[in-house]
């Protein structure tokens, strides 16, 4: 009885084998794919959503007092001045460095970029006034941009 | 003889890993398609609650409902005002409740994904009438 040729069985395993790493190797890229980019969304979510928190929880704690747009050496800032026994402090917002910035200091106390403490990665940072709607138009260092838009209640509003 | 049994042997060996291979990578791709799906649809949640509550905001504010809505880009469907947005749709309904000293406007904005209701935010303002001298 004639035995089938060898080489035809040892080429047969091996491209069994050759399959089954290319497929193996095929999954585990999906896979790295699939987390990356569920990764990067959920880090595009965060971004936004934590930007937008920070800035509405500013406003509305301390919407009672005078909200204002200043810009200082270029930079806008959304300043919310409020009284304490006739003193006056002011809360700072602003974007410098790619990262948004917040700082509480007196009113008697200028701008100053030191005073600050940096909060998350923000590139761009631009509110305006309009009457009583306050409108912030911010960017992420990865080029997402966001509009925010709150209706000054209580407040007093200037520009 | 032997060595032609050893061959078979490892040759079935390799087809059943493969099999089995073949079931795992099959519920793996799922697993992927669903984590993809979901990662998809929290991000659609997420622009759908930024959006929603900007519209909330603007309206909130605004005197005239209809104008307000119109100039967001809002239509008119039935009896409510709907916005077609990537992924996701934004629907305002407006109740009006008529009482001594004013109306109280309550204005509900919905998203939906498809049929889904993803959030549904209520902004009440209470308008005074004028009052006679």
């Amino acid at each position: 009885m004639q035995q089938p040729p060898r080489l035809i069985q040892n080429v047969f395993v091996l491209l069994l084998l050759a399959v089954f790493a290319v497929l193996s190797t095929f999954l585990v890229l999906m896979g790295a794919q699939v987390y990356r980019s569920t990764v990067e969304r959920s880090s595009l979510n965060n971004d936004s959503r934590i930007i937008s928190a920070i800035v509405r929880s500013a406003v509305w704690a301390e919407d009672g007092g005078d909200i204002q747009v200043q810009t200082y050496d270029g930079i806008p800032v959304l300043e919310i001045v409020d009284y304490f026994d006739n003193d006056g402090y002011v809360h700072r917002l602003f974007c410098h460095d790619d990262l948004l910035w917040e700082s509480y200091t007196s009113a008697e106390r200028g701008f100053d970029i030191e005073s600050g403490d940096s909060l998350c990665e923000l590139s761009e940072f631009v509110p305006s006034l309009d009457g009583h709607m306050l409108t912030i138009h911010m960017k992420t260092p990865d080029g997402e941009e966001n509009v925010l838009q709150l209706y000054l209640r209580a407040g007093g509003a200037e520009s | 003889m032997k060595n032609r049994s050893r061959a078979n042997a490892l040759l079935i060996e390799l087809l059943i890993v493969i099999i089995f291979f073949m079931f795992v990578s099959v519920t793996l791709v799922e697993v992927f398609s669903a984590s993809r799906t979901k990662s998809i649809s929290s991000q659609y949640i997420s622009r759908a609650i930024l959006d929603a509550q900007n519209v909330a905001e603007v309206l909130y504010g605004a005197e005239q409902t209809e104008d307000a809505l119109q100039e967001l880009g809002f239509s008119p469907d039935g009896e409510e005002w709907t916005l077609n947005r990537d992924g996701y749709v934004l629907s305002v309904s407006e109740l009006a409740e008529e009482q001594a000293g004013g109306v109280l406007r309550t204005l509900t904005v919905t998203a939906k994904e498809k049929d889904r209701v993803l959030l549904t935010l209520p902004s009440v303002r209470y308008l005074q009438k004028e009052v006679a001298p």
